[in-house]
């Protein structure tokens, strides 16, 4: 018998008279002390299976079918508000959600929120409940915990929340813990610090732990077992090595060669995914994946939807196609994708386009009656940076570390304090409105949200023409038309679109909009602030592969802005590491990858999980503690000294500078000096 | 919060100090002459007229009518009736209180139904409960109290004859006779309220339900009440506080046209007396008084979200 084991489930959403089959059939089954990676994009049905089990699917959500057996029992047919039902949730099953932010309740203190979770499950004094409570703390490394436990969540950084959700999920000592996209909504290095502890928490206490994730490389990292998840079915399931090493679902296989990774050659191409998620309203009666599969065949059109059946021991996939028939199919289609190794693209570095020098944007800090100013914030501090032309410089760091303030002071889009932007030789700061008017024109930006940075009241074809008509790029009425068909078929959509408004469009296309939107200006500088992160795994590599085409077509030079280091490592010729407003290291990407420097790239580097167990096992990396000091309280020396491993005494009194270590390669770090 | 509280009461003595000239040169603007209106139907004199207006003080220059006026009332002297001849603080303390008391009970009485309402029609949202108590809590909501008032009186005093339909008696007085006489007005005030605040909680509550710390709570296994009315209602009252607030002004105004229609003496009565016989003293006594009230109700309200939201407690 499994600790769970889900039959046949099935969650549907009635909405506006469609029937959206989110979670279509599946079964699955978890077992005490193993990590179980569900893996898929947004709408794949992750979260809500992992919902149905604790019966807390919303309405229109409904469970029409299967049962959730746990230790043997049918949850299912338990009242939502019975005993027995609340018994299950956070007493046996504890679940962590994706976003701290949100899943804490404001108006109620940490300690309350944690002990009434205590007390609700188990009949242990509030005295008890509330030591109890300090202890969980403790161990999940919040610092202070006797004083703390009485603050409110906007007290505590996004990092601290998610352990105090964790401390939550854990006090009522369950047997399941469901962490849905735990550190999605969190940076890079407190992702792996948090996913770390859960670790341990399941190896030490013998907990099962189901990880919902989209991100392939937080699968191979930790999963023991993984359930590949599409259109609401489970497509393949399998040991996390095996389905890595040999994936025998096309989506599977499509996914991994979609991704970017960490450890790839600069040169590889991605091969993005067709097409668009499906469409869970229509039932087609064909494999959910079909309209978008390279491997289909005439069988797959006639034989209706494959069941998930075992191809090899303990190797489940739900494909028409016989597995060693798709293996073969697999190795053709690698022999015939072109390696096309990218023209390196030849770069004159006397030929900057844009040029920063040791710019400031300091912010200042008023207090008391009289407003006075006590105190700067130094969001930029002596940030340089220069890019050539048709060069792409990625700017990576976390959250808070100035990436966007940066771009924002590039584009003059607010004012900074000090140092000098010259943009193809024009001082940038001290030219007129007009002459900043017509320069606008020649720098523009994607932006992060493809859902909010489109007017929703605007057709395509005028978000698209507004560009042009502002800069006077073309006169009439036809030459604009013209314009608006020619860059929409540039980004890859058809034209005829364009009297069409932006919801009418998927997050891909609607990104391929804002970089038409960026081109109508005819740029010859774009700034990509986290153009691909609120994207799909599958859509990502379209967008990537359309931006690097663009590139090399147009000549543009890219200022590419992420915090996803393996993207910027495959797009970028150039990398600042940024931390705390301060670059701590500058190089070509190859080598920045292979020879980080600064102890922070190291650990950034080492934080980013790779989608392949077998490479992950063998990566030896340094594991930050801590989250980043707050801007007002800079500290005296290296900003980075209270989390490095190997601070010196002298990291603590002096600021390193940005030096030349060897020929293109700058750092901050006196490790690195002679 | 100290340092707020002065600052919000610095701002409140500059509203107070604009009110006062607005319903100094108001009533000074509205035809009528007070003097007239002091003799009524007897015949008087040219030299009686002046005579009498001098002693009223209303042949002096307006400024020093201001300041006489004014500084008199911070010291607590209101003046004197023209009409009743007594003076105005008498008047006020007489009447006040029972105004308080009718708009108290049915801002408490309405602050329960209305919020109780909203929280059942927000979790039995789309089913038939919810839809015929929004429904009903729309069409309530339009209903112009002074038209309810007088069709109340006319079913429950006129043909019934269950109620009395004018007076009012404390409870001091007898429980039954007080409870009588309160009934109709009470209910006069609160449906409107009860209406607007049953709207209002049932659609912050919506929008709190959706929230994900609802989810999470739901998660822990806590009772389905335990998670609406603790970690629910406690959001949802964030917004609910203002409009509360807000509902203490527009029952003070409502009581002029209650009181009337069922001539109870409060305040609001008062006022509309004084208005009708332009006894400049009242008049400019009522309103400033109930703008003083309803900027501290204000105040209070401003003061408590700090209590209810940590997030501004703290910034």
């Amino acid at each position: 018998m499994h600790l769970l084991e889900v039959r046949d489930l099935q969650t549907v959403f009635q909405t506006d008279g469609k029937k959206i089959r989110a979670v279509n059939h599946v079964s699955f089954f978890t077992d005490p002390g193993e990590i179980v990676a569900f893996v898929g994009e947004s709408g794949s049905g992750k979260s809500v299976t992992q919902m149905s089990i604790l019966k807390l699917v919303e309405e229109p959500g409904k469970i029409v079918g299967g049962e959730v057996l746990y230790k043997g029992r049918n949850i299912l047919a338990f009242d939502d508000d019975s005993p027995e039902m609340r018994k299950i949730r956070g007493g046996e099953i504890g679940m962590i959600f994706q976003e701290p932010m949100t899943s804490l309740n404001p108006v109620i203190t940490i300690g309350k929120q944690i002990t009434e979770m205590i007390t609700g499950h188990s009949d242990s004094s509030r005295e008890k409940a509330l030591e109890k409570a300090i202890a969980l703390l403790k161990s999940v490394g919040i610092p202070d915990a006797e004083k703390r436990i009485n603050d409110y969540p906007h007290q505590f950084s996004g990092g601290m929340r998610q352990r105090i959700m964790i401390a939550m999920a854990m006090a009522a000592e369950p047997k399941i813990l469901i962490a849905d996209e735990a550190t999605t909504a969190l940076d890079v290095t407190t992702g792996a610090q948090i996913l770390d502890m859960l670790q341990k928490i399941v190896r030490t206490g013998n907990v099962q732990m189901t990880l919902i994730t989209h991100n392939l490389g937080v699968a191979a990292r930790y999963a023991d077992r993984i359930y590949v998840m599409y259109g609401g079915r489970i497509l393949e399931s399998g040991d996390a090595g095996e389905i890595f090493a040999n994936p025998l679902h096309p989506y599977t296989y499509s996914l991994l060669k979609a991704v970017p990774r960490l450890d790839d050659d600069r040169d590889r191409t991605f091969v993005p995914i067709e097409g668009s998620p499906p469409d869970l309203g229509a039932d087609t009666g064909r494999c959910v994946f079909y309209p978008r599969c390279k491997f289909r065949s005439e069988k797959c059109d006639k034989a209706g939807e494959p069941d998930l059946l075992e191809a090899r021991k303990g190797h489940h996939t739900a494909c028409h196609i016989h597995p060693d028939e798709l293996k073969a199919l697999f190795l053709s289609a690698e022999k015939n994708e072109k390696r096309q190794v990218r023209q390196r693209k030849s770069i004159s570095e006397d030929n900057p386009v844009l040029t920063v020098e040791k710019i400031d944007k300091h912010y200042p800090v008023y207090k008391g009656v009289l407003r006075k100013k006590i105190a700067d914030v130094k969001a930029l501090d002596g940030v340089s940076i220069s890019l050539y032309e048709g060069q792409t410089l990625g700017i990576v760091g976390e959250s808070g570390c100035g990436k966007t303030t940066l771009a924002k002071s590039i584009l003059r889009l607010h004012d900074i304090t000090g140092g000098s932007i010259r943009f193809r030789g024009m001082d940038l700061l001290h030219t007129g409105k007009r002459q900043i008017r017509s320069l606008r024109a020649e720098m523009s930006m994607i932006f992060q949200d493809p859902y909010l940075s489109l007017d929703p009241r605007q057709s395509v074809g005028s978000i698209v023409a507004e560009p042009i008509i502002v800069h006077r790029m073309r006169k009439g009425k036809g030459a604009i038309d013209e314009r608006v068909d020619e860059l929409l078929r540039l980004v890859g959509l058809d034209p005829s679109l364009k009297t069409r408004m932006p919801h009418e469009f998927s997050g891909g296309q609607r990104q391929r909009i804002g970089i038409a939107r960026a081109l109508a200006s005819d740029p010859s500088l774009i700034i990509c602030d986290e153009p691909i992160s609120a994207l799909d795994v599958s859509i990502q590599a379209q967008i990537i592969n359309l931006l690097e085409g663009l590139q090399a077509e147009l000549g543009l030079s890219y200022l590419f802005i992420a915090h996803d280091l393996s993207v910027v490592k495959h797009i970028s010729d150039q990398i600042a590491v940024m931390y705390l407003g301060r670059i701590v290291e500058v190089s070509g990407s190859e080598e920045l990858y292979n020879n980080p420097l600064h102890p922070y790239t190291q650990a950034l580097l080492g934080a980013i999980p790779i989608p392949d167990p077998k490479a992950e096992r063998d990566r030896k990396e340094l594991k930050l503690q801590g989250e980043p000091p707050s801007l007002l309280k800079r500290p005296p020396g290296c900003d980075f000294a209270g989390r490095c491993p190997m601070a010196m005494e002298k990291c603590f009194r002096e600021k390193p500078e940005l030096k030349v270590v060897d020929k293109k390669h700058q750092t901050a770090c006196f490790l690195r000096e002679t | 919060m100290k340092k707020y509280i002065l600052k919000r009461l610095w701002q409140m003595l500059l509203v107070l100090f604009l009110v006062s000239v607005f319903c100094f040169s108001l009533v000074r603007l509205i035809p009528g002459d007070p003097v007239k209106a002091v003799f009524g139907e007897v015949q008087y004199t040219e030299e009686e007229y002046q005579e009498l207006r001098s002693e009223l003080g209303l042949d002096k220059p307006y400024l020093e009518q201001y300041f006489r006026w004014i500084t008199d009332f911070c010291c607590g002297d209101f003046g004197v009736s023209y009409t009743f001849d007594r003076p105005v603080r008498e008047l006020v303390a007489q009447r006040a209180p029972i105004t308080l008391y009718l708009t108290g009970i049915s801002l408490v009485i309405s602050m329960i139904l209305g919020i109780c309402a909203g929280v059942f029609t927000a979790v039995k949202r789309g089913r038939p409960s919810d839809t015929i108590i929004t429904l009903l809590a729309n069409t309530t909501h339009c209903v112009p109290n002074f038209w309810l008032a007088l069709l109340l009186v006319f079913l429950f005093s006129v043909s019934l004859g269950w109620l009395p339909s004018y007076g009012f008696a404390w409870p001091s007085e007898g429980i039954l006779k007080s409870f009588k006489t309160c009934l109709l007005p009470i209910v006069c005030f609160s449906l409107g309220p009860i209406a607007g605040i049953t709207r209002q909680t049932r659609s912050c509550m919506l929008e709190v339900i959706r929230q994900d710390y609802m989810r999470t709570a739901k998660a822990k296994g806590l009772r389905k009440n335990t998670v609406i009315f603790r970690h629910g209602l406690r959001n949802a009252l964030i917004p609910l506080i203002t409009f509360m607030g807000m509902y203490v002004s527009t029952l003070l105004g409502g009581s002029a046209i209650i009181e009337q229609v069922f001539s109870i003496p409060g305040m609001g009565s008062l006022l509309m007396t004084s208005v009708s016989a332009r006894d400049f003293p009242v008049i400019q006594t009522c309103v400033l008084l109930m703008a003083a009230f309803s900027i501290m109700i204000n105040l209070i309200v401003d003061i408590l979200y700090g209590y209810i939201d940590p997030r501004i407690r703290l910034n």
